[in-house]
């Protein structure tokens, strides 16, 4: 099956590949229209220093919806996402089974379903999920969320941030 | 082939899926002790409390035993095991078996020596399944002073149940502090203080003695401090305890739990064990325990299935890990997170966050990892404490907000990123869940 694969030597920390998934997964697939008409937000450091996002959201910093992050450190770049491995430890995690591989292999959430515990931000060791506070399944707790990971653009040939990236750090191929 | 598994939770379910990976042919029976369906344990604490709907807590839909063509045998015990004959006597019935997985799970652990629990036993109550969530529901109703025994992640989300059902809780625990397995002082501190701003009330260092009313009905209980506190529903949650007492005098090796090696066999023939009952590798201390937490299970389930249906999947060891939430605190917790002597710590207190970050090294290998509220990309810290990384290249970023895989050394990031990772030898079919 065919993933996303980082080519940190060339990646040079634009973070176009970042906007490019909030931009595929957004309503309006347009720049402008997805930042003031749907309140999506592309900058990270609007959330610097809120450790729980639901309380960044709420002070209007929300963090950047993005399913993709680059990861910065002393002039080395890396962008990473879910991998979709061949045995996923966040569905081995999953406290109730909204996580799942469905049948091309892709690994996927049922947002229906997922209650927020985040198991699977601990059990991944990949570090490629977020918390999606746009939803909540289970009001009664603070801070709830959805499980937020790479679907691998399930309307695209090619996932969005592997088109956009302008020096093909990215790469979706079987491996 | 016959394939017979007991226990129908986390690791009975993935057993199922991994032998139907590999084998559509061979005959399943799941027997489980419970007449529900698939449940997650895991959520009844938040189901009692009124926090989820019912259908969230079922891990696969209605058609899942047709699908996969699993006999299913529910509201059924296995009473005892006849390994010479390769069968089990499961109410009064014989079963034979080819491939055997022992997924029984715990049992929750009744302390002896407290006086009145049988005097009192209509207001006494162990909480570890959905009928318990369901009887303590209906039961509650009526009371207003709930007491319970245990301040591990059991009692601490019973108590924020009942929080939710607005009734007057304390909780008694036996450690100087809350969720002594899970957590540090300074953790459950935060924990502690979070959940009195909820009213309950706690006694650490302390223990229930004796429980005291009238006419059956429970008014008090006296801990052993001497203290008396006023309760007419006591829950006691101090541990759950793996279910083996039935496989006694069967010649099967048990210490804790079953012991079982890197292909999920016990000592005897054909028989497989996975989940809360088994004792398997743990990494950090190289020993083999009983590590009772839903991904160990899933893993352990997984690997035994493969095995039993003759794949040679090798199961690498697991980790305490733990990912909980009390009020506004998401705590997620690697390892052993209360440092010993001569281990080394570093850590981060964000006090206006309450965003609490503490790493425990060894050698330069973290041996305990613990995020409070802070817990974007806990999960690196996994990686590193399972593969056993020196992190002394980089140990002065790794509580920074910004570490990443960007701040790891190559070879390590381009392990983690450029390969197509597989934990076992061969993967698992992982099913198709339906909305």
């Amino acid at each position: 099956m065919k993933a996303v694969y980082p080519i940190a030597t060339r990646c040079i920390d634009c973070h176009l590949c970042e906007i490019a998934c909030i931009i595929e997964h957004s309503q309006t697939k347009s720049p402008v229209s997805a930042h003031f008409l749907e309140g999506l937000q592309f900058n990270w450091q609007l959330s610097r220093g809120y450790a729980d996002p639901a309380e960044a959201k709420a002070a209007v910093r929300p963090s950047p919806l993005s399913r993709c992050r680059v990861s910065a450190n002393s002039f080395r770049f890396i962008s990473t996402m879910c991998r979709h491995c061949e045995v996923a430890e966040c569905v081995l995690a999953c406290k109730n089974g909204a996580l799942y591989r469905d049948a091309s292999g892709r690994v996927l959430v049922n947002e229906k379903k997922c209650i927020g515990c985040w198991m699977c931000i601990m059990a991944c060791s990949y570090g490629a999920i977020t918390r999606n506070i746009d939803r909540q399944n289970v009001p009664g707790v603070a801070g709830n969320g959805v499980n937020h990971h790479c679907d691998l653009c399930p309307n695209r040939r090619t996932p969005a941030c592997v088109y956009v990236c302008p020096t093909q750090a990215l790469a979706y191929e079987e491996r | 082939m016959e394939y017979v598994i007991v226990g129908n939770s986390f690791a009975g379910m993935f057993a199922v899926e991994a032998i139907r990976s590999v084998d559509r042919d061979g005959r399943i029976i799941l027997i489980g002790d419970e007449t529900e369906r698939l449940y997650s344990r895991a959520l009844i604490h938040e189901y009692l409390g009124g926090l989820i709907d019912e259908s969230l807590i079922y891990l696969r839909d209605d058609a899942f035993y047709d699908r996969m063509q699993v006999t299913l045998l529910a509201g059924r015990r296995a009473e005892k095991l006849l390994p010479d004959d390769h069968a089990l006597v499961v109410d009064g019935e014989t079963i034979g078996y080819d491939k055997l997985l022992l997924a029984v799970g715990g049992a929750p652990f009744v302390p002896p020596g407290i006086d009145g629990l049988e005097k009192f036993k209509d207001s006494v109550f162990t909480f570890t399944r959905l009928s318990d969530a369901r009887l303590l529901s209906e039961l509650v109703k009526g009371r207003e002073k709930i007491v319970v025994l245990g301040a591990g992640l059991i009692g601490m989300q019973a108590a924020d149940a009942f929080v939710h059902l607005g009734k007057d809780v304390t909780v008694v625990e036996l450690a100087d502090h809350v969720l002594p397995l899970a957590l540090d002082e300074l953790a459950a501190q935060l924990v502690q203080e979070e959940m009195e701003l909820a009213n309950v009330t706690f006694h650490t260092s302390d223990s229930v003695a004796r429980l005291n009313g009238k006419a059956g009905k429970l008014k008090s209980l006296t801990l052993q401090s001497g203290k008396e506190i006023p309760a007419d529903l006591f829950v006691i949650a101090i541990g759950v305890r793996p279910n083996i007492g039935w496989l006694k005098d069967t010649g099967l090796i048990v210490d804790r739990g079953i012991v079982v090696d890197e292909h999920m066999r016990t000592s005897l023939d054909d028989i497989y064990a996975a989940g809360d009952c088994a004792q398997g590798l743990e990494l950090i201390s190289g020993s083999r325990i009983v590590l009772a937490t839903i991904p160990i299970a899933s893993e352990q389930g997984m690997i035994a299935g493969l095995n039993m249906a003759g794949q040679a999947a090798e199961y690498q060891g697991g980790i305490p890990l733990n990912a909980l939430q009390f009020g506004r605190l998401q705590i997620i917790s690697y390892g052993y997170v209360k440092e010993r002597k001569g281990q080394e710590v570093i850590s981060v207190f964000n006090e206006s966050q309450s965003a609490y970050k503490k790493i425990v090294l060894e050698d330069n290998r973290i041996a305990g990892a613990l995020f409070v509220r802070a817990i974007d990309r806990a999960g690196l810290f996994r990686y590193l404490i399972e593969e056993k990384v020196d992190v002394s290249p980089f140990k002065n970023v790794l509580l920074s907000d910004d570490f990443g895989p960007a701040a790891l050394p190559t070879t390590i990031r381009d392990e983690m990123f450029t390969t197509r990772r597989s934990r076992i030898h061969r993967p698992a079919l992982q099913t198709v869940s339906p909305a």
